[in-house]
């Protein structure tokens, strides 16, 4: 009876209230995928208004130094900066279907706060937005932009005031709105049908890589790297790489380092257990409460996984890195000197373990690597950081 | 079970309305919760219901969230089992313990809830386990004799109900409005029609739980014919405000309402 697992990972852990609305939009997400009209507005959206397909760009002095074919996924480059928009494009026009008027989404960087504030006002859909205290300090131009957008922010305090908390603070606000209110998940995470939904409307990366490298290569790419923290762009990446002769790199936070508690790394310090509506892998104290997650990126400042993550990390399919904060902002500047492209601390996370891709590879074989969104949103607290070293 | 069984019938029997009353282990103390849980029992309340603190309560109001990270610091699961314990060795009252689902799995879940049986639990209330997930639960609780307790909410509908009613052993948990936990000014009637429904597949009495704070509001919901009602956030503000003496008075109070037609 039990709904939407990968493996042993996933299902519906909510409170009751909420079934039915989970229900309704996996009858919805059902009918759409099924649906050719429905394809056809999501593509042109893509193309038109998104700016999609987003370009493989040969990284060629990246290349050289690391002696592989190097090509960035150039998810910075679509409209808001970030993969986040695929998502809530698909989501607000599964709102309408339902026939919802409201959207409310949680967000951590912003990214996604943004993206759905945007999807929001192309469809004139009310937004609202619950972002942790300490985010909305960190990422306040974002919290502009959400509010330029028509969207109205909430600070939520309770907790550490991160992405876990704006979680909480949007399924409690869902509860009391379901009837009229759509939840937009932001990542591959949350209860059935949300991982599988997220995934699938992020699959448009993993499908033009796999298009791109064909007319590039001649051939599916010998490996690709995205960064984890719920694991949206990476999930969108490796669901349509899975099946292929990849091999596939996932890349976690590590923070200040495994050592300690400050770090976002799920998969790698983890164990299984259940929160926000999903069985996977979380970090957690030995009493089953949830541990707070840290990053100097704050889209990878998360206790939690996708479930489909933690199936692959389980069967192998995936493996499953982390790169500290001091590797992630090295990574950042490397991008940025080499290649012109600034990346999002998150995406920098991915760029950062290149090294054990490039053990795993021969030279000359073609890497992959995701950069998610762009950086310009982290550039005040990166020049913070650094001012004070 | 048989503690909650014969609370339930005895109330049937003598048409009594259900007072179920929630207190988080470990706000403020061990100490002090089990000996204002004891207090509540002792002013009128017919089950007790210990909530095991988690760090994410998504369906918890303000008044919850706050009492359950006053708990955290020094409330894992050997303090909760001690409240259980505190609370059975002065009485017989029968218990339910609330918790979400990760702390109750942390440690396997049927070592966990054989566990909390034999420490005096007698129903298991769940506040993230959708039924869809629940009968690896079920199994678990009925082989250590516990009472797993289905939820229905105003949005439950169709053939889901009938399975709800159908695996429900002792009473069913009727969430009354759309939100979380929290006394409410006005108390919605959008549960009636599930209840109504509900009562269509099973006999087990209907508790309503969330937004009732008071006698007067505990006196609503018996006038619309549901055979008891359960409180938590008044409680836990009225242990915080004026300790347990303040929580008696609540319980009375709600008692008096609920007995008003009683």
């Amino acid at each position: 009876m039990t709904m939407g697992r990968f493996g042993d990972y996933g299902g519906q852990y909510v409170p009751e209230t909420l079934m039915h609305a989970l229900g309704e939009l996996e009858a919805a997400f059902q009918a759409a995928r099924g649906d050719a009209g429905f394809r056809i507005e999501l593509d042109e959206l893509l193309r038109r208004y998104v700016g999609r397909p987003t370009p493989l760009t040969e990284a060629r002095r990246l290349s050289e130094r690391f002696d592989r074919r190097i090509l960035l996924k150039r998810e910075d480059l679509a409209h808001t900066g970030a993969h986040k928009i695929n998502n809530t494009l698909g989501q607000a026009l599964l709102c309408r279907r339902m026939g919802k008027r409201r959207l409310i989404a949680e967000t951590g960087a912003g990214q996604h706060g943004v993206a759905a504030a945007t999807a929001a006002a192309l469809f004139g859909l009310d937004c609202d937005v619950f972002m942790g205290s300490v985010d909305v300090e960190r990422q306040a131009l974002n919290v502009y932009r959400m509010e330029l957008l028509g969207a109205r922010v909430h600070p939520v305090t309770s907790g550490s005031g991160t992405l876990k908390d704006a979680t909480n603070a949007a399924l409690r606000e869902w509860v009391a709105t379901v009837e009229h209110t759509h939840y937009a998940i932001g990542s591959v995470v949350g209860p059935h049908p949300f991982p599988l939904m997220v995934r699938e409307f992020q699959s448009v990366i993993g499908r033009e890589v796999l298009a791109q490298c064909q007319e590039i290569l001649g051939a599916a790419p010998q490996a690709a790297i995205a960064c984890v923290g719920g694991g949206s762009n990476a999930a969108g990446l490796m669901a349509p790489l899975a099946p292929e002769d990849v091999l596939l790199f996932g890349v976690e936070a590590a923070g200040g380092g495994l050592g300690g508690l400050e770090h976002a790394a799920t998969l790698s310090r983890g164990r299984p257990g259940v929160l926000h509506g999903a069985y996977s892998y979380l970090l957690q104290d030995d009493e089953g409460q949830v541990r707070e997650a840290y990053s100097i990126s704050a889209g990878l400042d998360y206790p939690g996984v996708g479930p489909e993550h933690a199936f692959w990390h389980d069967s192998g399919r995936v493996t499953y890195l982390t790169a500290t904060d001091a590797e992630a902002l090295a990574a950042l500047h490397l991008l940025s000197r080499l290649e012109g492209i600034i990346p999002a601390l998150e995406s920098a996370h991915a760029v950062a373990r290149l090294d054990e891709v490039v053990q795993a590879t021969a030279p000359g074989d073609a890497i992959v690597v995701v950069v998610s969104g762009r950086g310009d949103k982290d550039l005040d607290a990166i020049r913070r950081r650094e001012g004070m070293a | 079970m048989s503690r909650l069984g014969d609370t339930l019938q005895a109330a049937r029997h003598d048409g009594q309305a259900l007072l179920m009353a929630y207190l988080c282990a470990g706000d403020p103390t061990v100490e002090e919760s089990a000996k204002a849980l004891c207090a509540a029992h002792a002013a009128g309340a017919d089950i007790v219901e210990i909530g095991w603190p988690f760090s994410d309560p998504v369906a918890d109001g303000p008044v919850i969230q706050a009492a359950s990270q006053r708990a955290l610091g020094h409330t894992g699961r050997a303090e909760v089992l001690e409240v259980v314990r505190r609370v059975r060795h002065a009485s017989e009252v029968p218990i339910a313990l609330l918790g979400y689902c990760n702390p109750l799995l942390r440690h396997g879940l049927e070592p966990t809830i054989r566990e909390l049986a034999a420490a005096g639990v007698d129903a298991l209330v769940v506040a993230d386990l959708a039924f869809e997930e629940s009968a690896p639960w079920r199994d678990a609780c009925n082989r250590a004799g516990v009472s797993l307790i289905p939820f229905v909410a105003p949005t439950t509908q169709g053939p889901r109900l009938k399975a709800i009613a159908a695996a429900a052993d002792s009473f069913v948990y009727a969430v009354a409005l759309l939100g979380v936990t929290g006394q409410r000014a006005e108390q919605s009637a959008s549960i009636l029609p599930v209840v109504e429904n509900l009562r269509r597949h099973s006999e087990a009495p209907v508790l309503a739980g969330f937004g009732i704070g008071d006698g007067e509001q505990a006196a609503i919901w018996r006038a619309r014919g549901l055979d008891g009602v359960i409180v938590g956030s008044a409680l836990v503000a009225a242990l915080a405000a004026g300790g347990t003496e303040a929580v008696q008075d609540k319980v009375r109070s709600i008692r008096s309402g609920l007995d008003k037609l009683g």
